[in-house]
């Protein structure tokens, strides 16, 4: 390679100018069909724009953010800067988490997100982790409430 | 094999897919794979006082702004529980040769 553009630079423009043309063909036709191998559910997640913020929606429920680096035919996909947001009610939490891959049979669905419609509404509240918890928990502790209180109302109406 | 190009066939049309979680997610059918991944865009949640679920809380904003931030977006087939078609989009006549033929292993 080096020899190679050594030869160039004894060349005159014409010749550079083709090089550059036959580089650029090069780029144009053998790179792109790269991003292509991994086959047909590939296919349809690369018209997912590449560097790209996505909302990936897992099987427990949890969703996660961050920016699409990588993925193939099962949904597996990897998540730069990824953060787990947290919704209570009216709060919400970015928890962040790093680099994330996720294997593919636990992603439900997969949603671009627009940049200029990202922010939340008005009345959805930022809180920290610590405040996040501690709302889950009471939410958590008010289902159980109510639980229990059906399975007391029902045994009544069973006497 | 058979559903695969069925479902190649209805690529633009609006189509609710319900998923295994009890969401409900409406869309035009952008394009669909051997797996029947789904990918939808201009997706909208439907029935979310039906279905007061979890996952519907994701977008809570929907009340106010019929549209949601997430426009576009990619369904892992596996999650599926019904697509529910328009009605038009569906010849039952040329559906029920391709089924026998299907069925004959032509």
């Amino acid at each position: 390679m080096v020899s190679f553009t050594c030869c160039l630079e004894t060349l005159d423009c014409i010749s550079v100018a083709l090089f550059h043309f036959l580089s650029a063909l090069f780029f144009f036709f053998f790179v792109p069909p790269l991003f292509f191998i991994g086959g047909c559910a590939s296919f349809i997640l690369s018209s997912l724009y590449f560097p790209e913020k996505l909302l990936v929606l897992l099987r427990d429920g949890r969703k996660l953010l961050g920016i699409l680096r990588s993925f193939d035919q099962f949904a597996n996909a990897v998540l730069e800067g990824a953060c787990e947001r947290v919704i209570v009610g009216d709060l919400y939490c970015d928890i962040p988490l790093g680099l994330y891959v996720i294997r593919g049979e636990n992603v439900v669905l997969i949603g671009e997100l627009d940049l200029e419609r990202e922010e939340l509404p008005a009345h959805m509240t930022r809180v920290s982790a610590a405040d996040i918890k501690k709302a889950q928990k009471a939410e958590r502790d008010a289902t159980d409430l109510k639980g229990t209180m059906r399975k007391r109302m029902e045994f009544l109406d069973l006497e | 094999m058979l559903f695969f190009s069925y479902f190649k066939e209805l690529v633009g049309k609006e189509v609710t897919v319900e998923l295994k979680n009890d969401l409900a997610i409406r869309g035009i059918l952008h394009s669909v794979d051997q797996y029947l991944n789904i990918k939808l865009e201009n997706t909208r949640v439907v029935d979310q006082d039906k279905y007061p679920h979890m996952e519907i809380r994701l977008f809570p904003w929907k009340v106010q702004k019929p549209e949601l931030s997430v426009r576009n977006c990619f369904i892992r087939g596996s999650v599926v529980r019904y697509v529910q078609l328009p009605p038009d989009g569906v010849d039952i006549d040329i559906l029920h040769d391709a089924t026998r033929r299907e069925a004959r292993g032509g």
